[in-house]
């Protein structure tokens, strides 16, 4: 969605806003003032989910590749099970991804994870719990699919559904229009 | 040849973890396959079972040896406009129809992997089927 000349319509504003957060390599992240200088691609996901989930992670590395690596434009997946997807469990599964640089997955406290998702309009909500032979819980997670973008003033000026197979060249195809 | 959508399904699949040249088969527009993932993590499994049985064929058991649970799910959308999965408790496939298991679509999950399953690692998931028996499918390890 491109509004007069190359300018698209803000979205939403997260310049005033700040997550403290950590990597998958358990360093300290704020978001967004840590890409300030940079567009950013930005996909929502956690990593007990291999098919929707997988498809939104495929999609910013495909958008990544398709963009030669840039060096301006930041690409982070942020999980909204915090619980779970620890630093470590988030480095194992970028590698199976064989994710690029300038790709950082994004955890942290829950209460910073959950206000980083009310800010970016990501809603999720377990749903299916079942317990292992050994005791052990499982649970799933409804959520939404989205992938978006900012630009260096940290609006968001695009939305997609992340998991659709035509997304990278949609999200190529904006950003091209905008750097 | 037609797309049936399916119904039921318990744990079966056995995984060699030997890593060995494979090449994923392209079956009907899904490519099948078991993604990478790792050791106490969570992948799914993507195939075509097709029913050759002479009669409607149901699933019984799923087995595997690298995860600590298999579960059938679909996922799909819900009333509000999220992306779930939720378990399809049972698998019937008619005569001559086939079943698929896609990305997007009705999937199998190997939930809590014991070992990690990288590319090039290949995975045989054993199906037991009312009919049919006995149903091994080899499936490459790959994104």
């Amino acid at each position: 969605m491109v509004a007069c000349g190359n300018e698209p319509e803000v979205i939403e504003d997260m310049g005033d806003a700040s997550f403290q957060l950590v990597n998958q390599d358990s360093t300290e992240v704020i978001f967004p003032d840590d890409f300030s200088d940079k567009y950013i691609v930005m996909g929502f996901i956690y990593t007990n989910c291999p098919d929707i989930c997988s498809l939104i992670t495929q999609n910013l590395v495909k958008i990544q590749k398709g963009m030669n690596y840039p060096d301006d434009v930041q690409f982070v997946a942020a999980t909204f099970d915090p619980v779970r997807d620890r630093p470590s469990v988030l480095k194992k599964y970028g590698n199976a991804f064989k994710v690029g640089k300038n790709f950082t997955f994004l955890t942290g406290d829950s209460t910073e994870v959950f206000a980083l998702m009310d800010s970016a309009r990501v809603r999720s909500q377990v749903s299916m719990r079942d317990t292992t032979s050994d005791g052990r819980e499982l649970y799933f997670i409804n959520h939404s699919d989205k992938i978006m973008v900012l630009n260096k003033e940290a609006e968001v000026i695009f939305e997609y559904g992340g998991s659709m197979p035509m997304i990278p060249s949609l999200v190529i195809e904006d950003l091209n229009k905008v750097r | 040849m037609r797309f049936l959508t399916i119904y039921f399904l318990l744990g079966f699949l056995l995984i060699s973890g030997c890593a060995e040249e494979q090449q994923p088969t392209v079956n009907n527009e899904i490519v099948e396959r078991v993604r990478p993932a790792a050791q106490g993590g969570t992948t799914a499994a993507y195939f075509v079972y097709e029913n050759t049985y002479p009669g409607t064929d149901t699933l019984r058991v799923l087995r595997s040896d690298i995860a600590e649970v298999i579960q059938v799910h679909e996922t799909y959308k819900t009333e509000d406009g999220m992306m779930g999965m939720r378990e399809q408790q049972e698998i019937v496939v008619p005569e001559g129809e086939v079943v698929e298991f896609r990305q997007g679509g009705l999937h199998v999950m190997l939930i809590s992997l014991k070992n990690e399953l990288a590319e090039g690692d290949s995975v045989t998931i054993e199906m037991k089927w009312s009919g049919a028996g006995q149903v091994q499918k080899k499936l490459p390890v790959q994104p």
